[in-house]
């Protein structure tokens, strides 16, 4: 999930890490990513009514265009409904939205989506296909600078669009042979492309949306969605985005008859939010990390207390490049030297869940518990012989670099301590604010360092390619194996899903149980508190959003 | 005065640029790389592909037109941004020096006319509590107290009208008054002691007229220099306050702003700080010459 605060995966990763886990045997077990606290009642009896209040940070946009951080995307998949939809299955299959049926030719090089008719913006003008057409090129051209539009990079003539300055003023790849077909060329066959259109930046808009610049439009966005800008409203920046149900939904209408999201500062956010909701002032609230035994405590037993887990991997990234971690006995020996639960019962209080495989469980088949193998497996004894074995012998000086401004001292602290202890090694802390350490992750300014992930589309090749391709420029600990960026070619082209579960469950097992690229900590899961006296049928779905298409009053 | 803003906009600009990070990659949030593409969009939109001295030049060319720049992170007017919330952090400061005024004036003339006494002891001891405690430890409590366990005032934000203003007006006034009450205390012992004081009680006038008008008038300049000061600080922005109480003035952007490295906005509050307390300083100036008849014939 790319979220910036926002859909960032890092930062509110990071914020999040204290919330991550899922303790055995808690009641509240869920399927991929969803998981709802109380009695979730169909659209045809719930009661309608009520404005579902929830806090969120200052958005950096809402527009579609750059909507990137989770406060931002919050609102704006309320106010908007693209080609296709997910809703949590375990099998990672995409659910219609606008679009009633798609498929892709035998080689995922030419997609086609055939689209509902008659369905509408909140303006009344008609969504066809040339509203896909003009959001995508809206948010891809150059000038628009979208942060986000990297989602529709496979689409032939991305490139010369997106350019600064543009050399085309649309995407060659894209096709409306009639008003309700909507046709997109790949560069290269991607089986999954579909999966990506989740993301709000692939979503229609209106004729009247101008450009990325129309401030009109970034203010109070005309979209398809559930949910629409209350009448005569707008963003009203730092306080609050009111938002009404859209009557004329074409999907299943919400119960509620709105959203208020209320807007905190960043400083302290998670403590404020806390904070009003205790005091009644919103109706969902994330919870502080230091705060979360006692919200069990409290809210658990009242039925108000949500734990999902999230499409999210919290892990040490370590750097493959160069000595000492090149050699991949030493890097198994740093894994099995550091004690994930004892971590997690001392800094977390329980609430994390020690991984042993880094493709995480939302995804569903996909998923294989285990494929870490030892590595991932406190061991003492053998940490010490792997180490010897690969060269990593005590006194080694090896820099673990964090970002200071996310709460993780208590773990970086921790991980040295057990690496002095356990190996001999001596581990000199780097923590600098979170631009910067990416910047020095992105140099190899690191031996080892604390990092998280998450994906925003329902595909462990979110996590995996880039992760662990050669070429992505997110794969910070330049893992290298061309075996693996063969089968995450391969991968891509394979139409069955069956086929492709293969081809990633290889992918995992050669990189991460045979090479150990890096090494899985902890998987994430999110907890939340609601209010359960006055709502039922709210969880998290698979983007860690509350389901307020499902909630309603009690 | 033109100087010191001169002055203060090169410093700031020079800072900004040498505190390490990437702006740009700061607005991308976590995770993914910025592609070149994008990242090429938007140092051309914020003139960060020209020098250094090319880009300050470009900057005081702006500022001459009251043109701020846009924000790095929301692409919206600085001056947008900033004048929907300067109303707020005006408000705030406007009720935080009336507290100001009244409760440390009050205060002080009751410590310094009773002596002493029990009222005094309560005034010196209540002002160290004040002046002891940060002012975050005072807001956090006075929320507790009155937000979350007695539920009379609002916990945050502006909606509730009028009664939103009580607690973070008392959170911010709260160390100021204190050293308002105890110099002003200070000043009007001293004047109570001076010769033309005893012989205005020789020439019969009552205790009243003594001490509100010749013994306050006398004994309210330097009060007068530190609420003058006082208020210029003010309106710069109160970070803690504000961050607090979720109060939307230009403070809560500044916070905001240095965090995610957003300089135009960071500029654009600490120009508008200076330039105010400049201005605020100069009007304290002014009055005082009225005041004092003393300094006018200087």
């Amino acid at each position: 999930m790319r979220i910036t605060g926002r859909t960032t995966r890092v930062g509110i990763a990071a914020l999040c890490l204290a919330l991550l886990a899922a303790a055995c045997g808690g009641d509240d077990d869920d399927g991929a990513g969803g998981q709802t606290g109380g009695q979730q009642q169909s659209g045809g009896e719930a009661k309608k009514g009520g404005v579902f209040r929830i806090p969120i940070g200052e958005p950096s946009a809402i527009d579609p265009y750059n909507a990137r951080e989770s406060e931002g995307s919050n609102v704006t998949v309320r106010l908007f409904t693209g080609l296709v939809t997910y809703d949590g299955n375990n099998e990672l299959k995409m659910r219609p939205g606008v679009a009633e049926r798609w498929n892709a030719n035998p080689d995922c090089t030419e997609w086609t989506f055939n689209l509902r008719r008659g369905t509408k913006f909140h303006n009344g003008e008609e969504v066809d296909a040339n509203s896909f057409i003009r959001g995508w090129t809206r948010a891809s051209i150059g000038t628009a600078a979208s942060q986000v539009s990297y989602h529709l990079a496979q689409i032939q003539g991305y490139g010369p669009l997106h350019a600064t300055p543009p050399t085309a003023q649309t995407f060659s790849g894209l096709s409306a042979p009639d008003p309700y077909t909507l046709v997109a060329k790949l560069d290269a066959g991607d089986c999954e492309f579909d999966k990506q259109l989740v993301h709000p930046v692939a979503s229609p808009v209106p004729s009247n949306a101008g450009d990325a610049r129309n401030t009109t439009f970034n203010e109070a966005p005309v979209g398809n969605g559930p949910f629409m800008m209350k009448p005569g409203t707008k963003w009203e920046h730092n306080q609050r985005i009111s938002l009404v149900r859209n009557d004329n939904y074409f999907g299943n209408k919400p119960n509620i008859d709105g959203i208020e999201f209320v807007i905190f500062p960043a400083q302290g956010r998670l403590e404020a939010e806390y904070r009003a909701f205790t005091a009644g002032e919103v109706d969902f609230a994330r919870i502080p990390p230091t705060l979360f035994k006692q919200a069990e405590g409290t809210y658990k037993p009242q039925g108000s207390f949500i734990k999902s887990e999230q499409p999210g991997i919290n892990y040490l990234l370590i750097n493959n490049a160069k000595p000492p971690f090149n050699n991949v006995d030493a890097r198994k020996a740093v894994s099995m030297a550091i004690d994930r639960e004892a971590i997690n019962q001392g800094v977390y209080q329980g609430s994390l869940t020690s991984a042993t495989a880094f493709i995480t469980p939302p995804f569903g088949a996909f998923h294989q518990p285990g494929v870490c193998g030892d590595w991932c497996k406190y061991d003492v004894n053998k940490a010490k012989e792997f180490a010897q074995r690969g060269g990593l012998a005590p006194g080694t000086r090896i820099k673990l670099a964090y970002n200071n401004d996310g709460g993780h001292e208590p773990l970086v602290q921790a991980w040295k301590e057990q690496l002095e202890r356990n190996l001999g090694l001596v581990v000199e802390l780097d923590g600098v604010p979170f631009a910067e350490h990416l910047q020095k992750r992105d140099r190899g300014d690191f031996d080892i360092a604390r990092a998280a992930w998450s994906t925003d589309y329902p595909s462990p090749d979110g996590f995996t390619t880039p992760l662990l391709s050669s070429t992505s420029e997110d794969n910070d600990g330049k893992y290298s194996n061309p075996e693996v960026d063969r089968l995450l070619k391969l991968s891509k082209t394979q139409k069955s899903d069956t086929d492709r579960e293969k081809t990633i469950e290889e992918i995992e097992r050669i990189a991460i149980g045979r090479d150990l690229a890096l090494a899985p900590t902890y998987y994430r899961t999110a907890y939340r508190v609601f209010d359960s006296n006055k709502w039922t049928g709210v969880g998290l779905d698979f983007f860690e959003r509350p389901t307020l298409e499902t909630a309603s009053l009690k | 005065m033109m100087l010191v803003l001169f002055g203060a906009s090169i410093i700031l600009f020079v800072c900004l640029f040498i505190v390490p990070g990437d702006p740009i990659a700061t607005s991308q949030g976590e995770g993914r790389q910025l592609d070149p593409s994008t990242r090429a969009a938007l140092e051309r939109r914020y003139n960060l592909d020209k020098p250094l001295p090319q880009q300050y030049v470009g900057y005081l060319g702006r500022l001459a037109q009251g043109d701020l720049g846009e924000s790095y992170v929301y692409r919206r007017s600085v001056n947008t941004i900033l004048k929907e919330k300067l109303g707020n952090t005006f408000r705030l400061a406007l009720a935080a020096i009336i507290l100001e005024i009244v409760l440390g004036i009050v205060a002080g003339i009751i410590a310094a006319v009773f002596r002493y006494s029990f009222l005094d002891v309560l005034v010196t001891l209540s002002t160290t509590f004040a002046i002891g405690v940060p002012t975050l430890v005072i807001g956090l409590a006075l929320q507790n107290i009155f937000a979350i366990n007695l539920g009379w005032l609002p916990l945050q934000g502006q909606s509730a009208g009028a009664k939103s203003i009580i607690l973070p007006a008392l959170t911010l006034a709260g160390v100021e008054t204190a050293l308002v009450s105890r110099l002003m205390r200070g000043t009007m012992s001293e004047v109570m002691r001076a010769d033309f004081i005893r012989t205005a009680y020789a020439k019969g006038l009552s205790k009243r007229v003594v001490i509100l008008k010749h013994a306050l008038r006398n004994s309210v300049i330097p009060v007068l220099t530190f609420l003058g000061i006082s208020f210029g600080g003010l309106l710069g922005g109160a970070l803690i306050t504000e961050t607090v109480f979720n109060w939307n003035g230009i403070g809560l952007a500044l916070v905001g702003a240095i965090q995610s490295q957003d300089n135009p906005i960071v500029l654009g509050v600490v120009t508008y700080g200076v330039a105010v307390f400049v201005l605020v300083n100069l009007v304290v100036d002014v009055a005082y010459a009225f005041l004092d008849p003393r300094i006018r014939l200087e």
